[in-house]
């Protein structure tokens, strides 16, 4: 008993100590208590012997815990986020999810799109059933206890249920394995406006709801189903439009009839001039024309397109950040690349001049490298002489302004429209408003933050109108070109409409107007995740390192998260928009939770390879090669990943040696084939870099096992994942 | 006797060890399969000495060999621990030291190790008397403190796995618990025959 009394009063006492000084660390107890257990030695070999009565102890028991309590309450948060035990019960129970065989990732089934599942079982036979009511999906041996299901909701039918919490069943010959997934169908998302030739409708798509919406002046909406999943629209003449699909053929739509043309899938962006379509795809640019359908692979992969003059194209790329001009009649390149030094977020051409957004312009070199450099512009191209002529920066503030440097307006230029009276309208999704600019004229703003929040597309109407379209709202306005709002057209409901019926839908759309929306410093999530990807670039985040932009899709059941795991949670990122970005503009509840709700239901892009076929023999040798090269040690089955982090001196002693004490968090390799530029720093432009030219101290991976056809059939493997 | 069926026990544990490890083709693999087995043992020769008192009295088995047991476990756990930190700093860590102390679970297990390397130091009577160490029972009492550490160690770590991390961890915990639990007391033979006659 006296043993008990005398631990029981060291540990007190280096509490209290440790409260004096109070470093929110295990560490800093441990010393205190080595400390006060030096001083008790002390005591003990002098021979002093103190006894105090029952009451007087339990009197210098309470005084000496009172500090330690208060600091301990004080620090609580500290210390958990300093031993990383702030989510170590979600990260915990995330790499149990993928431990537990039978195991299968991604966990998001989403309703609009084909998926493809990897699951871990050890057996022959291996299925997976999406909800008791749901289809039932046989799955493809990889080998290695790796199973493969690719998912196409229009074939196979909707899990059950289609939204919330889906209880899924692995059957692994015959027996089966109750595992909990996330299903989520999204709500309608108009995007980007295409005016008719007459500018008297406009139009746009949905692709998470596979429909067509047709605009007029008035606000009258039609809605036209089309293929799976249709990315972009443009008129051909005043009763048709042609409509890209990421998941099926090219569509020309006249009235309710949809037409598909020859294209194949992953077109992502169409533009349309005097009957001939020019489209953007999977590494090619495709020219359709009186049904006829041209292709021409590109080295790099195209994505805005619009008419030049001549009888040009022009095309913009995220890697490198350029235009790209080329002729129409041989879809050759006619000039070199002109480099931006950003990608362009959004481009429109008219009249021999194009303008593109940008988040920073640099011509003539790589992008600025300040910390955390944002700077929205617009860019003129002269598209004859190939130059920029004049670049104008959008972000602005207002009386609003609470502190120094604070922008509130222009922030995020996702869409531009130039009318034909010379006035450029441009929509601004991180400040909720939308412009009108003309030269020697003062520019028209109309604020959009009451009625149509996070417009991401703009388009001229004919009579002084504009058709505005929020993807995160679903609805898509028409406005005198005064601002006078006229009509509002809803593809989804509105708020009140969810908040009674589908509060995880409101939710959602919370996360997602916070994921758009800009902060106060002139930055948003959106600024270098594009629509939730990936601008593909590098970006100086803390003046530390140069760090690639992360895909902040497919994020579900991966804690933690950015490069270095640092956020155990997804709803925790916004903890970086309140501290390092100064905070939002606008009060809003529960942002937090709609950031993690949005996040988590946004699954990664489908693996072209699920659309354009699949080498399965040579997939299978990649298999072996991973697991020779013994990748799986921490890219570990089924999500490619065992959500460790890892010291860069582990893994890359080169990398380590110019970025000390940096903590490298396991990446998924799923969707790795369309996510370059690769490792941290993106300083890997291919997969195979990684293993020729990043690898010098051979540890990340036993490479040396596998030889040159075996390399190519892992590299195929990753490609295809 | 014991020394020898110790020494047995320690000879055919590493002869096993050496032979997995042969298995491994992969020089850096072959380095992480003896710390994650040293590191494996460590924490399981410290849960056990943890153990080894409280289980004794559950199961009304007081020998004189327990605090011997207790003893050699500790020191192994202590050796273990010691191995599993030089193999780590030496082989996979690179000598990076300094993420020893930035990185939370590499920060813990070094905690861990410390805590364990002062238990080794006092667990000898000669050592004790030399450092004249008075208050060595208040130290060694921060076994649980060591255990708690390595606990972090193995749940942050990137290899362990997380099933087993818990499994192991949460049984000794649970076992430990049981101290907590009041124990009834036994009637002697004399006492059951005497209430049988009345």
């Amino acid at each position: 008993m006296r043993g008990l009394r005398l631990q029981l009063g060291l540990v007190l006492a280096a509490s209290a100590l440790w409260a004096a000084l109070p470093h929110p660390s295990f560490a800093a107890w441990l010393g205190s208590y080595a400390v006060v257990w030096l001083v008790g030695q002390g005591v003990a070999r002098a021979g002093w012997r103190w006894t105090l009565g029952r009451g007087p102890t339990l009197a210098l028991g309470a005084l000496l815990l009172a500090a330690p309590v208060g600091r301990a309450i004080e620090g609580w948060g500290p210390l958990l986020e300093r031993e990383r035990l702030d989510g170590v019960a979600h990260l915990t129970a995330a790499r149990l999810r993928l431990e537990r065989t039978p195991s299968v990732a991604p966990p998001l089934v989403s309703a609009d799109r084909p998926q493809t599942f990897y699951l871990h079982a050890d057996g022959d036979a291996v299925a997976l059933r999406l909800g008791d009511g749901g289809p039932r999906l046989e799955a493809t041996p990889l080998g290695h206890g790796l199973f493969r299901v690719a998912y196409d909701p229009r074939r196979d039918g909707l899990a059950d249920p289609p939204d919330g919490a889906l209880e899924a069943t692995i059957e692994v010959d015959g027996e089966a394995h109750r595992r909990e997934l996330l299903a989520v169908r999204p709500l309608p998302h108009p995007r980007a406006l295409a005016p008719s030739p007459s500018r008297a409708r406009a139009a746009a798509v949905s692709e998470e709801t596979d429909e067509l919406a047709v605009i007029d002046r008035e606000g009258h909406l039609e809605r036209v189903e089309v293929l799976d999943g249709p990315t972009d629209v443009a008129w051909l003449d005043e009763a048709r439009v042609i409509v890209t699909h990421r998941y099926a053929d090219a569509a020309i739509v006249e009235g309710d009839a949809v037409t598909p043309v020859d294209t194949g899938p992953l077109c992502v962006h169409v533009a349309a001039r005097d009957g001939v379509a020019a489209a953007s795809c999977h590494r090619a640019l495709v020219v359709i024309e009186d049904g006829r359908v041209r292709r021409r692979a590109l080295s790099f992969q195209p994505e805005h397109v619009a008419f030049g003059p001549a009888d040009t194209l022009v095309v913009s790329s995220r890697q490198p950040p350029a235009l790209h001009r080329l002729r129409l009649s041989d879809l050759e390149p006619d000039v070199a690349p002109l480099f931006l030094g950003r990608p362009a977020v959004t481009m429109a051409a008219e009249g021999g001049v194009a303008v593109v957004a940008v988040t920073d312009f640099r011509p003539d070199g790589p992008a600025h490298l300040g910390n955390h450099f944002v700077d929205d512009q617009l860019v003129d191209v002269d598209l004859a002489a190939w130059r920029p002529i004049a670049w104008h920066r959008t972000a602005a503030r207002t009386a609003r302004q609470r502190a120094p440097g604070d922008v509130d307006r222009g922030v995020s230029p996702l869409g531009v429209d130039l009318a034909p009276d010379g006035t450029r309208w441009v929509a601004f999704a991180g400040t909720d408003d939308v412009w009108g600019l003309r030269d020697g004229r003062a520019p028209t703003m109309i604020a959009l933050e009451d009625t149509l929040p996070t417009p991401v597309s703009v388009a001229a109407l004919s009579g002084d109108r504009i058709a505005v379209a929020s993807a995160a709202f679903g609805a898509i306005a028409i406005h005198a070109a005064s601002g006078r709002p006229i009509a509002l057209a809803r593809l989804a409901p509105d708020d009140a409409t969810l908040m009674r019926d589908d509060e995880a839908a409101l939710m959602r759309r919370v996360g997602e107007r916070s994921f758009y929306e800009s902060t106060r410093s002139g930055v948003s999530c959106q600024s270098c995740h594009l629509h939730g990807g990936s601008d593909g670039q590098r970006h100086n985040i803390g003046g530390g390192a140069l760090v690639a932009t992360l895909d902040a899709r497919g994020a579900l059941g991966t804690p933690p998260f950015l490069r270095d795991g640092g956020y155990p949670t997804l709803g925790s990122l916004d903890e970086l928009a309140r501290t390092l970005y100064r905070g939002y503009l606008r009060r809003q509840g529960g942002r937090r939770v709609g950031l993690d709700r949005w996040l988590a239901s946004q699954p990664r892009p489908t693996p072209p390879a699920q659309l354009l076929g699949r080498d399965l023999a040579r997939e299978r040798r990649g298999l072996d090669a991973f697991v020779r090269a013994r990748c799986g040690l921490c890219h570990a089955f089924p999500a490619f990943t065992n959500l460790g982090q890892h010291p860069a001196e582990t893994i890359f002693p080169d990398f380590a040696a110019s970025h000390a004490g940096y903590e490298l968090d396991t990446p998924s390799l799923l969707g790795l084939g369309e996510s370059a530029p690769y490792l941290v720093d993106g300083r890997a432009e291919t997969l195979a870099a990684i293993f020729t030219d990043h690898d010098a101290a051979r540890r990340h991976g036993y490479v040396e096992a596998l030889d040159e056809a075996a390399l190519a059939d892992l590299l195929h493997l990753l490609e295809g994942l | 006797m014991t020394r020898a069926v110790y020494a047995a026990t320690l000879g055919v544990g590493i002869a096993l060890l050496a032979w997995g490890a042969a298995a491994v083709t992969w020089p850096l693999e072959r380095a992480l399969f003896w710390i994650r087995s040293s590191g494996w043992l460590a924490a399981g020769l410290l849960l056990m000495a943890i153990l080894v008192t409280p289980l004794a009295r559950r199961l009304r088995s007081p020998s004189r060999a327990l605090p011997s047991l207790r003893r050699a476990l500790g020191i192994s756990a202590a050796a273990s621990a010691t191995a599993h930190a030089a193999l780590s700093l030496g082989t996979h860590l690179d000598g990076a030291w300094a993420q020893v102390a930035s990185l939370a679970w590499l920060r813990a297990g070094a905690l861990a190790w410390l805590v364990l390397a002062a238990l080794w130091l006092t667990s000898y009577p000669g050592a004790v008397r030399a450092l004249r160490v008075k208050l060595w029972k208040p130290l060694h009492r921060l076994a649980l403190v060591a255990a708690l550490l390595a606990f972090q160690h193995a749940l942050l770590s990137p290899l362990a796995a997380r099933g087993w991390v818990l499994g192991v961890f949460g049984v000794a915990a649970a076992a430990w618990l049981t101290r907590l639990i009041p124990q009834g007391r036994s009637s002697t033979p004399s006492q059951a025959s005497s209430q049988s006659q009345t």
